[in-house]
């Protein structure tokens, strides 16, 4: 029996020290794990809500990640950006105005306008998805299920809108399926 | 495992057996997104570190990745430089085969065909879990010389180079195009623009766009095989007729790959303009 428990337990070990430390998620496929960058109105760079499209100012980047269905939601890039801009491959370059929160590339990363004091709620405003307790994106859950945020690795208690965007912030946001959050994220030199 | 299996263990063994069960846990309810390469390879077949190596270290590198596709190969290519490169997962930094396998699985729902990785330590290879023998003969063969972002671009180069040469990236294609068509205004009598884009990994596609209105259809235009690539949107022309039928109208799209893989069909409402 000893020697059968040692067999398992060096398996067991083995299996372990092989898988990678995170399983990866796979990013979803159709036009609901890969939302539009911005509504018509902004991309003529009209105001949403107090947000106005400006020129450059200093940035900080904040890292989003959206999961649903147990599936990766694609933040796209060219959030907070108006035409003109120039698409190549994956990321946008801003050939005008752009708003206090922007998205350059597809990877999460929010580029935050230092002097604002923004949350999610003006990141998914400015984006043109709803962002609620029973809606992500193009996703609907039920009151019973809600969708869930985590801050740092931390779940979220309060309002989903009012997380704020500070400096190097790690917000994940799930609806269905759980999806183990991770609590930060090396950011690029210079955000 | 029982209560009575358990407490057979030797006491030695079970602070081990406990670690090893944690971790086992761990591993199979963590997830992950977050490197930035998964994102960028949806829409590009090169994740270049940042900040981007100077553009003479790159440009041959995406020379090599275009013209392997120019002969009919598929390949995508991520240069990991620094582990800020991986985001939220940077224990995974010099270690290109587990990398690989993790990135692969990352867009397996999007892409499945060669996916080389290169990082100071080396290359890594996965082709959605499909043997990779002959690509790992051809990398076997090379080295990554100097670990800079400009000398693993270089390394990455060499690479795709030889295994296009080679023959080496032969790899069935499985998965279909993915479509997103996006909505328009119709005015009776004009022409109508209907717009759409491609996901495609092969980046080759053709396509049959059917106008309905209610079940009835309406038009049904075809597309040749031609380029498909995701920033480049694909539009056909519809000549609206001059009395819109009062049913609602929408369109479909449906792409097929050289292949001959399949999209889904992918359809939209089309609005009408009053007045």
């Amino acid at each position: 029996m000893v020697r059968r428990m040692r067999a398992v337990v060096t398996g067991l070990a083995a299996v372990a020290l092989a898988a990678p430390p995170y399983p990866p998620t796979p990013i979803g496929r159709g036009p609901r794990f890969h939302p539009p960058p911005a509504p018509e109105s902004v991309l003529r760079g009209e105001p949403v809500g107090d947000l106005r499209c400006a020129g450059a100012r200093p940035r900080f980047g904040v890292h989003v990640e959206v999961f649903a269905r147990g599936l990766v939601v694609v933040v796209p890039s060219g959030i907070g950006v108006a035409r003109p801009f120039v698409r190549t491959g994956a990321f946008v370059r801003p050939r005008g105005c752009t708003y206090a929160l922007r998205t350059r590339a597809p990877t999460g990363v929010v580029e935050v306008a230092r002097s604002a004091r923004l949350t999610l709620g003006d990141l998914f405003d400015v984006w043109g998805q709803p962002l609620s307790r029973t809606r992500l994106a193009g996703f609907r859950t039920t009151q019973a299920r809600p969708v869930r945020a985590y801050v740092a690795g931390r779940l979220w208690r309060g309002e989903l809108r009012a997380i704020p965007l500070t400096r190097h912030a790690q917000v994940v946001l799930e609806l269905g399926a759980y999806i183990r959050p991770h609590p930060r994220f090396l950011f690029p030199r210079g955000l | 495992m029982t209560a009575a299996t358990l407490a057979r263990v030797p006491r030695r063994a079970l602070p081990l057996l406990v670690a090893v069960a944690a971790a086992a846990t761990l591993a199979a309810t963590a997830a992950a997104d977050g490197d930035p390469a998964s994102d960028i390879l949806l829409t590009q077949n090169y994740y270049l570190p940042y900040p981007e190596p100077p553009k003479e270290s790159t440009a041959p590198l995406k020379e090599s990745v275009a013209a392997a596709f120019a002969k009919g190969y598929r390949v995508k290519v991520a240069v990991i430089a620094t582990k800020t490169d991986l985001g939220t997962i940077p224990e995974l930094f010099n270690k290109p085969t587990q990398y690989a396998k993790f990135l692969g699985s990352e867009i397996k729902m999007l892409y499945v065909g060669p996916l080389l990785i290169v990082m100071p330590e080396g290359f890594g290879i996965w082709d959605g879990g499909r043997t990779t023998t002959a690509e790992e003969r051809v990398l076997d063969s090379l080295s990554v010389k100097d670990g800079s972002p400009g000398g693993l671009a270089a390394a990455a180069d060499e690479a795709v180079r030889k295994l296009t040469s080679t023959g080496a990236l032969k790899s069935k294609d499985v998965l279909g195009p993915t479509l997103f068509p996006r909505t328009t205004l119709v005015v009776p009598g004009k022409p109508v623009k209907l717009t759409y884009a491609i996901l495609e990994d092969s980046e080759r596609s053709r396509e049959t766009v059917t106008v309905y209105a209610g079940g009835k259809v309406l038009a049904k235009l075809r597309s040749p095989l031609g380029q498909a690539l995701y920033g480049k949107a694909h539009t056909v022309t519809w000549k609206a007729p001059k009395k819109l039928p009062r049913a609602a109208l929408r369109y479909c799209v449906r792409a097929f790959d050289a292949a001959g893989n399949r999209s889904r069909t992918a359809c939209v409402p089309l609005g009408k303009k009053v007045g």
